[in-house]
């Protein structure tokens, strides 16, 4: 069962891949109106994604509750959060009803911007205590690292109008290029695992090698 | 005690005070440093300052609760500067599940509904799911992939459309996100389409941004809280990135100090740590 299933699969993405990969180069009507509909298919399945997530995440945490697990009070918290947000959308119709914003900017936002936020004295600490000269390698990190903020923040050309020169300089001549060239690699690497796994080379999409 | 001692202890707590007060102090009382305006701002600027009535504009966005406070003064001042803009038509997507709450958010806060008209002068079509697939879809044929906006209403119903169908009639497009999906628009819409594209971003996003914007193909990029507060005085109205540029500034010189001081001690303890 498993196998056809994979045969399936493999047929049903090579048919796309190809419909997909045509349309891009062939301008032609109806190769565009089928292109359409199978995009669109993937916007449906996405939206199925987002429903079979939360059905997931409900039957793991609801066994964690009945299960007793050490953290099931988290799972309740969650549960509970999740199905409070549920309903207050459905039964007010829009994510931005009053009652829902009203939840969201209390607890939400806060909270969500508090954990990032929390980044930045992580940063602070580790800037005194791991960010050192051990090296040739990381003493250039350092002194990049420093004119980088004297770029992002106006107060390094308050201090000097060079320093953030200095920083422009880095960043354009050594970050712009290390990350073009990143990029590039990426693409390549991208290209041909697509097209491993449009000939059927690749199976991990499919759920593994066998 | 000698220097070495006294450098090499650990300052965690004292190191976090002195954060919250740069940060927070500024903040009560703004020191007014001067806000340099970067060029991949300025020519956002420019390109939506030389819009023309008829034209459209697609803000794309995937601002969330995490990335609220550098992204979203992004993305309402430059809502601001295209509600300026006679006769250009505004239209909002949305690719992650809470930006359609900053998105009204915008609107209410910029009144755009006692400015516009819905529907003629913009729309919200609201979260679309399936990333790249979705943005894909609205490229191609916006009309096939969606049948109702964001508050329900018939895409057919709104008059500010119907010339409208895909990539090919955008003028521009500006994505403000943290995630990939600025690079699902270079994909799909740059690539296949032509179409213009520049992106408002998170600062740490920004790297992987910069190396398209020097190949010229996006048109410009607005740099995390900097770029806000830029665009904020280019458009004549600081808000609350502007505000923030002080405590920025501080904190940077903070972490700047801190890394010297833990070098002086490395080395004056004789690289011991």
């Amino acid at each position: 069962m498993s196998q056809i299933f994979k045969k399936t699969a493999s047929a049903v993405l090579l048919i796309v891949a190809v419909v997909l990969t045509c349309d891009y180069f062939i301008k032609d009507a109806t190769l565009r109106a089928v292109a359409n509909d199978m995009n669109n298919w993937a916007v449906v399945i996405g939206a199925f994604a987002l429903g079979l997530g939360a059905y997931s995440l409900t039957v793991r945490h609801t066994r964690a509750i009945y299960q007793k697990r050490t953290t099931w009070p988290y799972s309740a918290l969650l549960l509970g959060t999740m199905i409070v947000f549920i309903g207050l959308g459905l039964f007010t119709g829009s994510v931005s009803s009053p009652q829902y914003n009203w939840i969201y900017t209390l607890i939400v936002q806060p909270l969500s911007s508090a954990l990032y936020g929390m980044n930045a004295f992580f940063i602070a600490s580790a800037s005194y205590r791991a960010f050192r000269a051990r090296s040739i390698e990381s003493g250039l990190l350092l002194v990049a690292a420093i004119f980088l903020m004297l770029l992002n923040a106006p107060i390094g050309g308050v201090i000097h109008p060079i320093l953030p020169q200095i920083g422009k300089m880095i960043w354009d001549l050594s970050g712009a290029t290390g990350m073009r060239a990143i990029l590039i690699g990426i693409g390549i690497g991208t290209l041909a695992i697509g097209l491993r796994i449009i000939i059927g080379q690749e199976k991990t999409p499919l759920g593994g090698a066998d | 005690m000698t220097v070495t001692e006294m450098l090499g202890r650990n300052y965690k707590e004292i190191i976090y005070l002195a954060l919250f007060a740069s940060l927070v102090v500024p903040m009560i009382r703004p020191i007014g440093l001067p806000v340099p305006i970067d060029k991949t701002t300025a020519d956002i600027y420019n390109r939506v300052d030389a819009l023309q009535p008829g034209d459209v504009v697609v803000l794309g966005s995937n601002i969330g609760a995490a990335i609220y406070a550098e992204v979203y003064p992004q993305y309402i001042a430059i809502m601001e500067h295209v509600f300026r803009k006679e006769g250009v038509r505004l239209i909002l997507v949305d690719h992650g599940t809470e930006a359609p709450i900053f998105a009204e958010r915008a609107l209410t806060e910029l009144n755009a509904a006692g400015r516009k008209t819905y529907g003629v002068d913009y729309v919200h079509l609201g979260y679309i799911a399936g990333d790249e697939a979705a943005i894909s879809g609205l490229c191609r044929d916006l009309h096939a992939l969606l049948q109702v906006d964001y508050s329900g209403n018939s895409i057919s119903s709104l008059s500010m459309l119907d010339d409208i169908n895909g990539a090919q009639d955008f003028t521009i497009v500006i994505d403000f996100t943290a995630s990939a999906d600025s690079q699902f628009w270079l994909n799909q819409a740059y690539a296949t389409y032509g179409t213009a594209i520049a992106f408002g971003l998170t600062a740490v996003k920004v790297p992987d941004a910069y190396a398209y914007y020097t190949a010229g193909q996006i048109f410009g990029i607005v740099e995390s809280l900097k770029g806000a507060a830029g665009y904020e005085i280019l458009i004549g109205r600081p808000g609350i990135a502007a505000k923030g540029m002080d405590a920025q500034s501080i904190a940077h010189l903070l972490y700047i100090v801190l890394m010297i001081l833990g070098n002086l001690a490395y080395f004056m303890g004789g690289k011991k740590k």
